[in-house]
């Protein structure tokens, strides 16, 4: 008797574990849900993380761009492409001669959400609220070249230095911006800049009511302000934003849906169970595993969207900090790079990157300037003084899946030709701070997409030497080359098309030949949308536009 | 009442240190908050009023005691990432927490405690063998390969609950389970323990001997004696759980106190990362204080 009692516990442990591997096993052998569309005439998508504010001049995310749109409209917008078309604008706005003044006729009959007409003051307003240190947009410096800008800063800077009451220094208003009727706005730069009307195309410039901007100040996220087709219902931070339909809308192109909802705190798993379960009509991320088996997937391989995405990822090598000062390096970890290969690791949802510049962009041209040579790349370590290379921490993103995984696999392509890579994954927040601080970081693995379809929002943006600064620069190689400087001040006021797409590709010439970067790879944007969902493309600025989507089929 | 009122004095000062501690590793970590307002296209000079503005300028200590004298007065700032009031955004976390920390202790305490007595009067029998290994596996299983598991079996194949959010009490049965099933186990070995003990005691065997069935014997007099230690680690696991449910929140996406704590760390916004903290110490800190009150009430000789 004693001994059945010692034994039995033994095989029921065992017969247990048995039970719980066997259970694992076939749960994951089973057969994906169909899941039907749930009732109710409201798009569902998901989102991993809360917005930080939908008011436009706060929103700074590809996330939160779409749904702002959903409220907002501007002056411009983007056709099927990257092509400009007027918007809240009769046509696209007329220049003065001198290349510095741009004229909009605004469209009669368009109603914010309270029902009060829009006037040309209203983006006026909207523009000065941007500039106006008192609102914190991160947007102000796409803005700065507008006349009388940094006079106007200035103004309410001191006013909140030497709390003086508000606009109560001169000047009060943005002098390049005016109205001279209701249906009139000109704005004034204080130099040519032809990537401004791209400028205007951003959520920033979305015209907000100013009565409602006044009134509701740092609250104005979650109060109806715009003229778009929707209007914010409900916000549960960290649950659920809800938009419905708007009823002052007054445009034509009136929205089929009832409402949107964004489910929020939803990452890529849950979200792909619930897509499949019809809980969510489209999700904007698949996570790497996912998206090899959905490929493969009868059903869901149609529900797959792609799109290049106009983006470079790429590895930040800075210019100031031993070993990257020396070029020779530089180039070194360039041709060490099995390019091919790494794109493999993340199941090739993406295309090989030589360039600074995406594919997406006109200005575009294919190059290779290192091609993958483990010999030259040791010959260059050589003469560079570092014959059995060095160590060094690669600053890596936790949450970029695959930035992760490609890490690994940079590290073993680099320590084939002696540089060993610690990596350092890190929260963005963290990595950000540290990144983009002078002489701090050696060797980050970086990433830009594009806020607008033109190369000074990548050239200027990223490699400017005359815009670093001590923190917080977008220049994370920290590269300064005064030709490439002067060349892209050039291309910023040149107005003939070729001969500007020709001033970037010189610019990009000398970046390559200087090496701050190894280009790795331009992303795929993945959707997953259920087959009920009608009029959503993916869309190269944009990523999508729900306010066209329609829901049909199941119900 | 002396002894309660070095307790509350101990309590306040905990509240205190850990404030110091967490104010201090916040402004330790090696991150800009200014970054966060300012965008990529400020300059140095934008970013340099920023810094003033938020009072990053300041000393240290001053700073510490500037956010002290706004905490006692209930506001802990606004978060630096989504301008969100730190109070407003804990009130409206902390219902779902407390909800499926609710619905959490409703199943440890369900499954746990019959268990327990059914293990404890069978002690040896195939039963009470079969039911320890079914607790150390409960107690074995990290709760969010748990949460994964049901999810995909109960809402993803079988469609029995929905997958995750909070847009019904549906949406919380499997996350209550989850958490409950996980703890239900050392709940259910704890009354074994303490119910064994007490069944081997001299007063339940005089009760017996002098006629008492075997219900009265164990809810009169082997139960309540049995409470006090469940009671007390009770305590301590439900302040852990308002603290934050981190993994079971994350894997069903509900908006609670954990899903905000991960957010904030990750954003490193250090007035929310400062607020949730704090809140988790005072929860701690009164529950602590609840289950020594509840001691005096249940066990009279610590009243003496």
């Amino acid at each position: 008797m004693a001994s059945r009692v010692r034994r039995s516990p033994g095989s029921a442990i065992r017969a247990m574990l048995l039970l719980v591997v066997v259970s694992t096993v076939f749960a994951g052998c089973g057969s994906a849900p169909g899941g039907g569309r749930p009732p109710g005439n409201v798009f569902r998508l998901p989102s991993r993380t809360d917005m930080q504010s939908l008011d436009p001049a706060i929103a700074y995310d590809v996330t939160a761009w779409p749904l702002v749109r959903l409220m907002y409209q501007g002056l411009l917008d983007y056709g099927d492409g990257s092509d400009l078309v007027p918007w809240l604008a009769e046509s696209l706005p007329t220049r003065s001669p001198d290349g510095r003044a741009y004229t909009f006729r605004i469209r009669r009959g368009i109603r914010f959400a309270s029902g009060r007409d829009v006037r040309a003051s209203d983006f006026a307003y909207t523009l000065e609220r941007i500039l106006d240190p008192k609102s914190k947009s991160p947007g102000e410096g796409f803005f700065r070249g507008i006349e009388g800008a940094r006079a106007f800063q200035k103004a309410r800077e001191r006013e909140a230095e030497e709390k003086l009451p508000r606009r109560s220094l001169e000047p009060k208003h943005v002098s390049g911006l005016r109205a001279p009727d209701d249906h009139t706005f000109e704005i004034h730069l204080v130099e040519p800049d032809e990537s401004f009307l791209k400028v205007m195309s951003l959520p920033f410039s979305y015209v907000v009511e100013p009565e409602a901007a006044e009134r509701w100040g740092e609250e104005l996220s979650r109060h109806p302000a715009g003229c778009g087709p929707f209007v914010l219902t409900e916000w549960r931070r960290g649950l659920r934003i809800r938009f419905d339909r708007s009823p002052n809308y007054s445009q034509p192109d009136r929205p089929k849906l009832d409402g949107v909802e964004v489910l929020i705190g939803i990452d890529d798993l849950v979200a792909q169970m619930m897509f499949e379960r019809g809980e969510l009509d489209l999700i904007t991320e698949i996570a790497p595993p996912d998206l090899v088996r959905l490929r493969n997937h009868p059903r869901w391989k149609q529900c797959i969207l792609s799109e290049p995405a106009a983006s470079t990822q790429y590895l930040s090598m800075n210019t100031e900090v031993p070993p990257f000062n020396d070029v020779r390096v530089r180039r070194a970890v360039n041709h060490a790079l099995d390019r091919e290969r790494l794109l493999r690791v993340i199941n090739g949802r993406g295309a090989v990157a030589t360039t600074i510049l995406p594919p997406t962009m006109a200005e575009y041209r294919p190059r290779n300037d290192y091609p993958h040579d483990e010999a030259r790349a040791k010959a260059l370590l050589a003469e560079a003084g570092y014959p059995n290379g060095f160590k060094v921490s690669l600053w890596v993103i936790v949450d970029r899946a695959e930035h992760v995984k490609m890490a690994e696999a940079i590290q073993q392509d680099l320590g084939k030709v002696g540089i060993q890579v610690e990596l350092k994954t890190l929260a963005f927040a963290v990595w950000d701070s540290a990144v983009s601080k002078r002489k701090n970081v050696p060797f980050a693995f970086a990433g830009w997409y594009q806020d607008y379809p033109d190369p000074s929002n990548f050239m200027d943006v990223l490699l400017r030497g005359d815009r670093i600064v001590a923190q917080n620069s977008n220049n994370y190689a920290f590269y300064s080359n005064p030709r490439v400087d002067a060349v892209l001040r050039q291309a910023l006021k040149e107005p003939v098309a070729a001969k500007r797409s020709r001033l970037y590709q010189d610019a990009e010439d000398l970046v390559m030949a200087d090496a701050p970067w190894a280009p790795l790879f331009h992303p795929t944007t993945y959707m997953l949308v259920r087959e009920w969902v009608r009029g959503f493309k993916l869309h190269s600025v944009w990523h999508g536009r729900f306010e066209r989507v329609s829901l049909e089929g199941s119900r | 009442m002396k002894g309660f009122a070095a307790r509350l004095l101990w309590s306040a000062l905990t509240l205190l240190g850990a404030s110091l501690l967490v104010f201090s590793l916040a402004r330790a970590v090696p991150a800009d908050p200014v970054a966060v307002y300012a965008g990529p296209q400020a300059d140095a000079e934008t970013r340099a009023r920023i810094r003033k503005e938020m009072g990053l300028d300041d000393p240290f200590w001053q700073q510490y005691l500037r956010y002290l004298s706004h905490a006692a007065k209930g506001d802990l700032g606004k978060s630096i990432v989504t301008s969100e009031v730190v109070s407003e955004a804990i009130s409206t976390r902390f219902p779902t927490t407390l909800a499926l920390s609710v619905g959490g202790v409703i199943v440890w305490l369900a499954v746990g405690i019959p268990i327990g007595l059914l293990t404890a009067l069978n002690r040896g029998r195939r039963v009470d063998r079969w039911a320890l290994v079914v607790s150390m596996i409960g107690i074995s299983l990290p709760v969010f390969w748990l949460g994964r598991m049901l999810q995909y079996e109960l809402a993803y194949r079988r469609g029995v609950f929905p997958v995750a959010g909070l847009q019904s009490w549906r949406h919380l049965i499997l996350p209550s389970l989850t958490l409950g099933l996980v703890g239900a186990g050392y709940y259910a070995r704890l009354v074994h323990s303490s119910v064994s003990d007490a069944l081997n005691q001299d007063f339940v065997r005089t009760a017996r001997a002098k006629g008492a069935g075997l219900q009265r014997v164990l809810l009169r007099h082997a139960l309540p004696n049995a409470l006090l230690p469940l009671l007390t680690v009770l305590g301590a696991d439900i302040a852990g759980l308002l603290g934050g449910v981190v993994f079971t929140e994350s894997v069903f996406a509900l908006p609670g106190m954990g899903a905000l704590a991960v957010q904030s760390v990750l954003n490193l916004d250090v007035p929310m990362i400062m607020g949730t903290v704090l809140f988790a110490a005072l929860m701690v800190v009164a529950a602590n204080l609840i289950v020594d009150l509840l001691y005096r009430v249940i066990d009279p000789r610590i009243r003496a």
